[in-house]
Order: structure tokens, then sequence, then C-alpha cells
């Protein structure tokens, strides 16, 4: 009785701490489904996300030519007033989502990051400013694909 | 098992703000390739980076398969000269990496 006693407070013990863990790490979890989707569309089904609008406040910085398109660099700068999530698509990857990227206030909506990219495609750039989604694209002509040796 | 040794810097850049550049070091394997025998190479690559300032976060990145090998990531945050930033990851294999430096 004891014993069983113990062993209920022991596991409870460590589910809170599991828990408290989990949430230290990150504030929103990770959504599986987006990054497994094989098609944009899926991908951003799996998000829930509003209808998105181009805009031209987003700047994408991309080599015109990745000669190898296992390693290319990618420069996001945001101008849009209260953006705070940045998702970046390879239209024409496997798993074209690449990234899903929150930021604070304390922090400029900037980040550069380097990305495999199958072929010749564009890199689509969403951006989450309140309950607005804005969107703009950029193409990337890929010599050599980057997803199957890797 | 991947290498976990990475490179962090954080630098006052010329408009202020502190730019953080994260150098990981690891292979993000997509599961699609194959080795030289013809071996399915399982999936291995980052599912989360959590930047922080004094141990508070305030960059998560969520990635996944599509993210290079070894990438290069960088951001740029409000700092004061002397903060402690971090930068975390984890990966699908349930392996972690951490590095701190302090704000120059």
């Amino acid at each position: 009785m004891i014993l069983n006693r113990r062993h209920l407070l022991k596991a409870a013990f460590a589910l809170t701490l599991a828990g408290i863990t989990r949430r230290a790490w990150a504030g929103a979890e990770r959504n599986v489904n987006a990054f497994n989707g094989r098609s944009v569309e899926s991908a951003l089904g799996a998000l829930d996300l509003p209808t998105a609008e181009e805009s031209s406040l987003i700047d994408i910085d991309a080599p015109d030519v990745a000669e190898n398109g296992a390693n290319v660099p990618v420069e996001v700068t945001v101008r849009i007033p209260g953006a705070d999530r940045v998702l970046v698509v390879g239209e024409r990857n496997v798993f074209p989502l690449l990234a899903d990227t929150r930021f604070t206030p304390g922090v400029l909506p900037w980040f550069e990051f380097k990305v495999k990219l199958a072929e010749t495609s564009h890199i689509r750039v969403y951006v989450v400013a309140g309950d607005r989604l804005y969107t703009t694209s950029r193409q990337v002509r890929v010599i050599v694909g980057g997803c199957l040796p890797g | 098992m991947a290498d976990t040794t990475f490179r962090l810097q954080a630098k006052r850049g010329a408009d202020g703000a502190v730019l953080v550049k994260a150098l990981i070091r690891h292979p993000n394997h997509n599961g699609l390739g194959r080795t030289a025998d013809g071996e399915p190479i399982p999936p291995h690559h980052l599912t989360e980076v959590v930047v922080a300032v004094n141990g508070e976060p305030v960059v998560t990145l969520h990635t996944g398969s599509g993210i290079a090998a070894n990438p290069l990531l960088g951001w740029k945050l409000t700092a004061a000269t002397g903060d402690r930033v971090s930068v975390a990851w984890l990966d699908n294999l349930d392996e972690r990496g951490r590095a701190e430096t302090t704000v120059v």
C-alpha cells in the first residue's frame, strides 16, 4: 500500500518535471505535421494560417544562382510593424517547410540561416503580424540539387 | 552521435543591434539520402533552436529536414554589453547542444 503510494508520487513528480522542462525549452510546440507535409499546401494547411497577401516589405536575400543546393544561405529582413513570426518555404523541396521562427519584441525581425534546395525553385517567406499574413518570394537557380545525397 | 561542438559569437554591429551568429555542427540528414553502399541514411536533423538573453528565450526556430548540414544561423537582438546570450538546439533523436557567450 505504502509502496504503491510512493510509486504513484514518484511517477507524478516525474511527469510534472517533464512538463516543466518541456515548456521551458520553447514557447510553442513544433508543428510536426507541417514539417512532414510533402507539398506546400499540406505544410501550410497544417499550420492553419489566414490567407496571405503579397507584400513588398519583406526582403529575401539569397543567391540568384546556387551551385550547390545543399547549402544555400538565406537572409530575411521584415519591415512590417508587429511581425513576430516568419515561415520559410522551399516550394519544390520534398519537405517544403524549412523554418518556422518566432521573435519576441526585443528582437529585430531579421534572421539568416542555410537551407537545402532540391532544385531551381522559389523560396517563399510568410510573415505573421497580428492576425494578418504577408508573403513574398524569390527564385534561386540550383545547379546541383541538395536533397537526395544529404 | 552528432558532433555537438559549435561556435557562437554576439557582437554589437554598426546599427546598434547585437548580431548573434551560431555555427552548429550537425549532419542534418533528411532521411532521403543513401550511403555509398546504398544503405538508407535515417533522418537526423535539428528540430528546435532557442536563443536566450540572460536565460530569457527571445527567439525560437522550429526547423526540419530542409536545414543545411552544419548551418550558420544569425539573429539581431537588443541586448546590453555583458549580457549572456545562449543558443540551445534539439534534434529529432533528442540530442541536445548549447553554447553561451557574452555580448561584446
